[in-house]
Formats: C-alpha cells, structure tokens, sequence
C-alpha cells in the first residue's frame, strides 16, 4: 500500500470514529431497547387489545422482551419480579397504566397510557 | 378467528353422558361464596372497568378478532384426559396457562391445534400438570373433583410443571400431565399419590400459583370477562370447561375441551353455569421467563 493510500485510509478511519461519537445527538450511541413493559393495574384498567397485539409484534418482530405486568404481581418469593424492578419504580413516579421502554435495566422513556397498537410500536423504536 | 362466524350445532352443548369428572353431588358444593372463600387472599370481586354494556359486545368482539386477543388466543396446546375424571384439573390449567401467557405477551393466531407446537411457546410458555392438581383433590383417582377443591389446591400451592416442555427449562422438579391420553405437547403416565410426588416439589409449585381470582356475579360479567382476554372455568352437566371466546352469531361460549378439540355451550348452558365461574387475573411472574422456576 502506498503512502497515499495508507493516509486516506486512516483519514476515512478517523472520519468514521466522529461520526460514531457524535451519533444519537451528543455524545453516544443510541441505546437499543431490549425491554418493554405495559404495567397496569386490574381494577382500575384493562389492556386494550391493540396494545395486546404490539406487545405480541414487538417479541415476534424485533426480537424486545414485551409483557404485561399487573402492578401487584408477585414472584415466587413474593417479592417484586427482579425483571419488573425498573417498570415498577418508573409506576411510582408516573402513575398507572404506563408503557415503560428499556435498554437493560434503564429506562429510556415512559408513556402514559398507551391505547393503540401504533403508540406502543412507536414508543419501541 | 371470526367469532361471527355461525357454529355448526353438532359442536355445541355437546354433553358425554359417560364423562363423570364434575358428578352433580361434587357440583351442589360449588357454590360462589363457597368458590370464593376457597382461594382466600386471592379472591376478588369482578372489577368495574372490565363491565362492557351488551350492545358493546359485538365491537369488542371485532376488536379481538382483528388483533387475535381472545383467551383463546394464549392457549398454545391442547391436553387430552381420555379415560379419567380430570376435566376439573384440564379446565384450570387452560385458565392458569392463558393466564401466564397473557402476561409474557405473545399471542397464538390460531389457539390450539390438534398435533402441533408452536416455536413461540418455547419464549416462556410452560405447560402445567392437571394431575399435580388432581392428586391431591381425589387421592382415590376416579370419580373427579370439584372446582372449589381444585382452585383451592392451586391457590394455595401451585402447578407442578409437565415433563413435556417447549424448552429445556431445567426445572427442578416436574410430574406428569395426566393418567389419560396426553399428546404430543402433554406427557402421560401412571398415577401417582401426593406422597410420592418428588421431593421438595412445593419449592417449583410455588413460582406456578395463581396470585388474584375474579368471581363474576352475573353471567354478563362472565362475558366481559371472555371479551377482556380472560378465560373463566366453569363445570355443568358432569365436565369441567375453560369458555375462552364468544361467538357473536350464536351467542354462545367456545372452550378448550380437555379431549384434543374445541366445542361451544349455548347461551341457555352459558347462563346456568356461569354463576360459580371463575378466571385467574394474575400467576407468580419469573424474574427472568426463560427461568421459570428462580
């Protein structure tokens, strides 16, 4: 490889690294979500059926850990489900039924009563 | 599924005379307090938000049918009791299964079918054992149970899992499904007593218990119930069964017969055999699915 080619390569490298830092606005790279959880209550709601079916297209589709958590389930410990932990916290600040979108164990965002199955599709992106 | 689709009437209040899993005597004690009192803490009373007015049911109806969110769209298998008096235990299990699989979120377009498993199962359906119920209920194996006896059972100490399972789950402790036919999704084997269940069985039940029962008071809220995506259990004419869709046409209840097949009630069976129903609102959630048991 001559010179030439060699510093334009290690310039498209270096170009590539920037983009990579500055991609997701700011910083980091986006975080994929890994987790979505519709935490309700039973005696105050339902699940309305095109939320249903998200939670169905999301683990079918895209391969998201998408339930349902009715908000006084327990383990069989009886403890709060280690999986629920985030969804659970995030019900204590914003209320229910809420739709709670993770990356792991953090939460990228909530949505307050989601009904349909576009809301909830969207929210996962 | 179209759930205004007409039925075939040599599907419905189709009534095995020999079938004497639920006898009338065991039937007479299965009243709604009675029912209630036997799943304690668990019981609860048919909440408001779930009420839909009649003149709503056929919307509901063709909202379920568009996204495939009937009860019956969470079964993934059939089970089969042939010769036993388990429909009690069977009928459960559909109730507590469609239960679970509510709450892991994947729904089955076509419910069960006869001979075949679906890959999605193994995301984290587990497939419960009729017979870890019935053991207990009727130690004397025939003569069936009672829905009381076996909610009871349940409410208090959970489902051993089959030895059948969509995936290697590494359950410790397992127990098969039932004494009759099973299938290709459900294991068979000799009975056995709850003595010689295996040992330390509770500690595996315990993460397959149901957690909050709902009682409807008429049979409208048993409907409701159906159209939410609850499956109820209720037993009528010698059998136990899980109603898991309402046909719009006929007014009348689908369910998973415990015999590889699905049949329907009409809306005058409906009636007399809702009161004393039940659906199971919420089972033991794992903390990971793929672990099911801790």
């Amino acid at each position: 490889m001559t010179d030439a080619r060699r510093l334009s390569l290690l310039a498209l490298l270096g170009l590539l690294l920037v983009v990579n830092l500055t991609a997701g606005g700011g910083g980091g790279v986006a975080s994929k979500v890994t987790q979505v959880t519709y935490v309700y209550e039973k005696d105050a709601s339902f699940i309305p059926s095109g939320v249903q079916a998200a939670l169905n297209r999301l683990n079918r589709e895209r391969g998201i850990l998408a339930t349902s958590f009715e908000r006084d389930t327990t383990d069989g410990s009886g403890e709060v489900p280690e999986q629920y932990k985030p969804a659970a916290e995030s019900c204590e600040k914003f209320g229910l039924p809420l739709l709670v979108v993770q990356s792991g164990q953090k939460v990228l965002q909530v949505v307050k009563s989601p009904t349909t199955e576009t809301s909830v599709m969207e929210a996962a992106r | 599924m179209n759930s205004f689709a007409p039925i075939d009437p040599a599907f419905v209040d189709v009534f095995d005379r020999d079938h004497d899993g639920y006898p009338d005597d065991i039937a007479a004690g299965d009243t709604i307090d009675v029912l209630k009192a036997a799943c304690g803490d668990a019981s609860r009373e048919f909440p408001k938000a779930l009420w839909i007015e009649p003149k709503d049911w056929a919307d509901k109806a063709r909202d379920n049918d568009k996204h495939h969110t009937w009860p019956i769209n969470y079964v993934d298998r059939f089970t089969n009791q042939s010769p036993t008096h388990e429909c009690t235990c069977h009928a459960l299990r559909v109730v507590a299964e469609a239960c679970r699989n509510r709450q892991r979120g994947i729904i089955y377009p076509d419910g069960p079918k006869k001979g075949f498993r679906y890959e999605e199962s193994s995301s984290g359906s587990v497939w419960l054992s009729p017979l870890s119920i019935y053991a207990e209920a009727n130690p004397g194996q025939w003569g069936g149970a009672g829905c009381r006896q076996v909610l009871e059972i349940a409410c208090r100490r959970g489902f051993l899992p089959e030895k059948i399972q969509p995936r290697e789950y590494s359950l410790p402790h397992t127990l098969q499904g039932t004494v009759g036919s099973g299938g290709v999704n459900q294991s068979h084997g000799p009975w056995v007593s709850l003595s010689r269940f295996p040992a330390g069985w509770q500690k595996t039940a315990a993460w397959f218990k149901p957690l909050e029962v709902i009682f409807p008071d008429i049979w409208e809220q048993a409907v409701c119930l159906i159209l939410h995506g609850y499956p109820i259990e209720y037993g009528r004419n010698g059998h136990a069964v899980p109603p898991s869709i309402w046909n719009v046409t006929n007014s009348s209840a689908g369910y998973v017969d415990s015999y590889d097949r699905v049949l329907y009630d009409s809306l005058a069976t409906f009636k007399r055999a809702a009161i004393g129903s039940f659906t199971i609102a919420s089972m033991v959630a794992p903390d990971d699915w793929l672990k099911p048991a801790g």
